[in-house]
């Protein structure tokens, strides 16, 4: 009891509970209550509890084969972006080759680009008629079928999360101290061994921690599975989407839901302890990388080679994609016709127009910007003003929208806002709300990251010049972190231009989205839907690009995590 | 402008972490005081408690006679310089130094012409639009200052203005800040581990250890009158002998023995401490010294003259040498004299001579709150205000005295001279 008291008396003596009220009013009614009201559905089928559910989901294989599959495929995911994320962070860490910075920015563009569009991207690629097949047939070799198997799923995976282990283990090896090496040489290490006893223990925590992130990432893949996947490939994210769309076993999908939840915390708690042991290391060291003239003639192999393989595993699909749109269907060689279609497509033969697809997908990115700027500055400095034991509770509530996949907050919303005066369904309002959630951790994690590195007597100092606890917000604590509050904010930004997990489940052609269009085009026959998608696919790339390259822009040099 | 009181201030913190325990002081109208303590001994605490950064748990903060306690901290009118500074990265140098008067609505013609004066002051008015981090240590430090001076506060605080410097440039910075406060006339405490700042910027010295204070008063009289062991220890004294009082002298096994003044002599038990600056190293033999001999553990020369590194007991000690002799060499035997008056002597309880390792404990050992060796140091009184309990030496300086009774003791080393005090051969 004292305990809690001593507690609840740290949380109101930093007033850090007032930051908090936002984050609740968002997080209370749109996160926390689905969640329970989900829980409660699988807990108690009928309104009682029973283990009728989880009995259900436990002796089902079933279930079984798609968690093994869900499972399976993230961790296949996962090595193989390590493997090739991890030369290529040896070549932009250690070697200073002309274009560095322009080249990891183009490598993270993928990592913002949205699900469906990268599914669509891959299955230009690779499908039958793509420049895959094409290369083959040079090679001599026969015509392939990927798309509707696991590689190409794994291919996109990769395509996604090799920035993921790019930006984070680079970033850690540039600053590793190079006497360590030195000192390992002169005490009669060779080359191998040096790498093996010094290096490789020292990246362990970065290369960890990227893999938990690519990990949660793949472990959650919807759009992907969804498009490129075949019979029998569905991840657990997929199969609760296809329950929750036809309406059956609602109890077991909840249960399926948690699971997900699950896992999706476990490997973000593994993030996040790694981050924050990394955090303390980062910019010790000024960046070590070498100029292109001192490396050796192997050093210079590899770079060649990870560049060409980038280029490759990166600007492929995006230029399949872009090469789609401008020929498929074409009488011509080049055709504009999918873009000005765009234009006049009333919606009358589709689910949607797609003008109004487009300005639908534009309202919620603005909305959800502006609600997850405010709220999400706000929880940070909840969280940063937070003292003792409690702030951990404060944290992890806070942050668990980090760890809930868009299909099961869509899904919760389906079993939570369905009946009475809170029947939202078919509100706008709910797919606001998803994507305001879902865009509100990445400008609390930007706020907070700089929030916490700064020095804890900057806020002391501005009181005692005379601020009250208000204007030291205003003076100090604001202009301070407006730069990260904006990179936040584009990143939600995008991230609700490309969403389509939650909104998936959520839709309705009064309000639907643009990745929501180009799904509906998808399903229906004939290279005119089809072209459509491809066209309103690379509208969205495009913007979700742009937007991308204005946070580069922004975004602290010194910053280097997701 | 404003005089600064401290009543009984504590603050103690949930890991049962005392802070700060019942600490009395003040500080008159536009002094300069310096809290001098080890680190973790609760100065950094008084100063936030001051501030209003933090509240006590009991006491009180006074300024011009007006508790502030009920006064948030941006209320207060008081003036902070961080110990590692709290500049603001977003900001350029102006817009640091005009913080406070901007949050004090300061007219914008009137906050130009204040900073600009203040920018002066500090030698920085040709790094207005500077940032911060393109400014070097000590640079960043005047900027600092000059922020905490802007607002004109009643009082000035200083934690650890020297602090993050090299041993070089804080020589150099420590005369420059003295030089400023001295023109400025605002009441300033400064906080400091290093006597050598307390020394340099204070007028008055606050000595603290463990959340208390020890002692409190002008500098040159707590410097010269330490009102205990350890306050004697923490302003540079050495402790000479320790041990019972008989026949009118400390007797300190293979140390020597020291008449104690008459008012002493009563005394169970009793420690004598002088200060380095006041000790020569003395041929034995001339009955010159105190009473106290020590081992030469090695002779250097400085100057025209040597330091002999001395071990008294097991105490090292460092005396001058002044001596037209060669140094004596290494393991032979020295006496020590000291200056006529500048011997400290302290009551202790009956059992102080008899733990041996207790005077290596008295000096040198971390605080423990209820360990006994502490207890003896700190009476009652010395935790409130000044207390000079020191006695000094009765003899008028340069004046022979009858030597005193023989040692009763005539095991002790034959060649070794009875105790006298303040006799010292003149020095050319």
């Amino acid at each position: 009891m004292r305990r809690v008291m001593r507690a609840a008396a740290g949380v109101m003596a930093g007033g850090g509970w007032r930051w908090g009220l936002p984050a609740l009013l968002l997080l209370a009614p749109f996160l926390w209550w689905p969640l329970g009201a989900m829980l409660w559905r699988g807990i108690a089928p009928d309104g009682a509890p029973s283990s009728e559910a989880l009995r259900a989901v436990l002796t089902d294989g079933f279930y079984w084969g798609r968690l093994g599959f869900t499972l399976g495929q993230a961790l296949a995911s996962t090595a193989l972006a390590l493997l090739v994320g991890f030369p290529a962070a040896y070549v932009f860490a250690l070697i200073r080759f002309p274009g560095r910075g322009l080249l990891l920015a183009v490598v993270t563009v993928p990592f913002v680009l949205p699900t469906l569009v990268v599914a669509l991207a891959f299955q230009q690629l690779l499908g039958p008629g793509g420049w895959f097949n094409d290369a083959l047939g040079l090679a001599g070799l026969g015509p392939v079928q990927p798309v509707g198997t696991i590689w190409a799923i794994l291919a996109a995976h990769v395509f996604y999360n090799v920035s993921i282990v790019v930006r984070i283990v680079s970033g850690v090896w540039a600053n590793l101290d190079p006497r360590a090496e030195e000192a390992a040489r002169l005490l009669g290490a060779g080359r191998w061994r040096t790498f093996t006893a010094v290096v490789l223990p020292a990246l362990a925590p970065a290369l960890l921690s990227a893999g938990a992130l690519v990990f949660t990432f793949t472990f959650t893949s919807f759009g992907v599975v969804l498009v490129l996947g075949g019979p029998g490939l569905d991840t657990l994210e997929v199969t609760i989407y296809r329950l929750a769309t036809r309406l059956v076993n609602l109890p077991e999908a909840a249960i399926l839901g948690f699971v997900q939840l699950a896992a999706t915390l476990a490997a973000l708690v593994v993030y996040a302890t790694l981050q924050r042991r990394l955090g303390t290391r980062l910019g010790l060291r000024p960046d070590r990388a070498r100029p292109l003239g001192t490396t050796s003639r192997p050093e210079r192999a590899l770079l060649v080679a990870v560049l060409l393989g980038l280029a490759l595993l990166i600007v492929a699909p995006i230029a399949a994609l872009v090469h789609g749109a401008l020929t498929v269907g074409a009488s011509a060689a080049v055709t504009g016709r999918h873009f000005t279609a765009i234009f006049e497509d009333t919606g009358r033969l589709s689910f949607v127009a797609p003008l109004d697809a487009i300005r639908w997908s534009l309202t919620f990115a603005v909305g959800a910007m502006a609600i997850a700027m405010l709220v999400g500055a706000a929880a940070a400095m909840a969280i940063a003003h937070t003292r003792g034991g409690i702030a951990t509770v404060v944290d992890g509530l806070l942050m668990l929208p980090l760890a809930v996949p868009a299909v099961v907050l869509g899904f919760g919303y389906l079993v939570t806002f369905n009946r009475g005066w809170y029947d939202l369904r078919g509100s706008p309002w709910l797919v606001l709300a998803a994507h305001a959630l879902i865009g509100y951790p990445f400008v609390l994690r930007a706020v907070l990251a700089v929030l916490r590195s700064l020095d804890p007597s900057l806020p002391d100092a501005a009181r005692v010049l005379g601020a009250s606890p208000w204007r030291v917000w205003r003076a100090v604590e604001l202009p301070i972190t407006a730069r990260a509050t904006l990179v936040g904010a584009i990143f939600a930004f995008a991230v609700s231009l490309g969403e389509f997990g939650a909104t998936s489940l959520l839709r309705r052609r009064e309000f639907a989205t643009v990745p929501i269009a180009i799904f509906d085009a998808l399903g229906r026959p004939g290279p005119a839907n089809l072209g459509k998608a491809l066209a309103l696919s690379t509208i969205l790339m495009a913007v979700t690009a742009l937007a991308f390259l204005l946070i580069e822009r922004v975004r602290f040099r010194e910053v280097r995590e997701f | 402008m404003g005089r600064l009181e401290v009543r009984g201030l504590s603050r103690s913190y949930p890991d049962e972490i005392v802070a700060l325990a019942d600490a009395s002081f003040a500080v008159a109208d536009g002094r300069i005081a310096a809290l001098l303590g080890p680190s973790g001994c609760g100065k950094t605490t008084a100063l936030r408690l001051i501030a209003g950064l933090d509240r006590p748990d009991a006491g009180d903060v006074r300024i011009d006679d007006q508790s502030v306690l009920r006064m948030p901290a941006h209320r207060r009118g008081v003036g902070m310089m961080f110990q590692e500074l709290a500049l603001f990265p977003h900001l350029d140098v102006r817009g640091n130094v005009a913080f406070g008067l901007r949050m004090k609505r300061w007219p914008r013609r009137d906050r130009d012409r204040r900073v600009a004066e203040l920018l002066e002051l500090v030698g920085l008015a040709d790094k207005v639009r500077r940032r911060m981090h393109e400014l070097s240590g000590g640079e960043r430090q005047r900027v600092a200052l000059a922020r905490a001076l802007a607002p004109q506060p009643a009082v000035l605080l200083l934690d650890e203005p020297l602090g993050a410097l090299d041993e070089q440039r804080k020589q150099s910075l420590r005369v420059e800040l003295r030089d400023l406060l001295r023109r400025l006339e605002t009441t300033v405490v400064v906080v400091s581990h290093d006597l050598r700042d307390a020394i340099v910027l204070a007028d008055d010295l606050v000595v603290m250890e463990a959340g208390r204070v020890l002692q409190s008063g002008p500098l040159a009289r707590v410097l010269a009158e330490p009102g205990s062991p350890r306050v004697a220890a923490m302003v540079g004294y050495v402790l000479l002998a320790r041990g019972p009082v008989r026949d009118g002298a400390i007797v300190e096994p293979d140390v020597g023995r020291v008449a104690v003044p008459e008012g002493r002599a009563g005394d169970p038990a009793a420690s004598v401490f002088a200060h380095p600056e006041t000790l020569l190293g003395v041929p034995t033999g001339l009955r010159l010294g105190c009473g106290v001999t020590g081992v030469v553990m090695r002779s250097r020369p400085s100057g025209p003259m040597h330091m002999l590194d001395v071990a008294i007991g097991r105490r090292p000690v460092e005396v001058r040498w002044e001596w037209d002799l060669q140094p004596p060499a290494p393991a032979s035997t020295v006496e020590i004299a000291a200056r006529p008056g500048t011997l400290r002597f302290f009551g202790e309880a009956a059992d102080a001579a008899e733990d041996a390792g207790g005077a290596e404990a008295l000096l040198h050992e971390p605080p423990v709150a209820g360990k006994p060796a502490q207890r003896r140091a700190l009476p009652a009184e010395a935790t409130g205000r000044a207390q000079v309990l020191a006695v000094r030496a009765m003899v008028p300086p340069g004046t022979h005295r009858a030597p005193p009774p023989a040692m009763p003791d005539e095991s002790q080393d034959p060649g070794r001279s009875p105790a006298r005090h303040g006799a010292m051969p003149p020095i050319d």
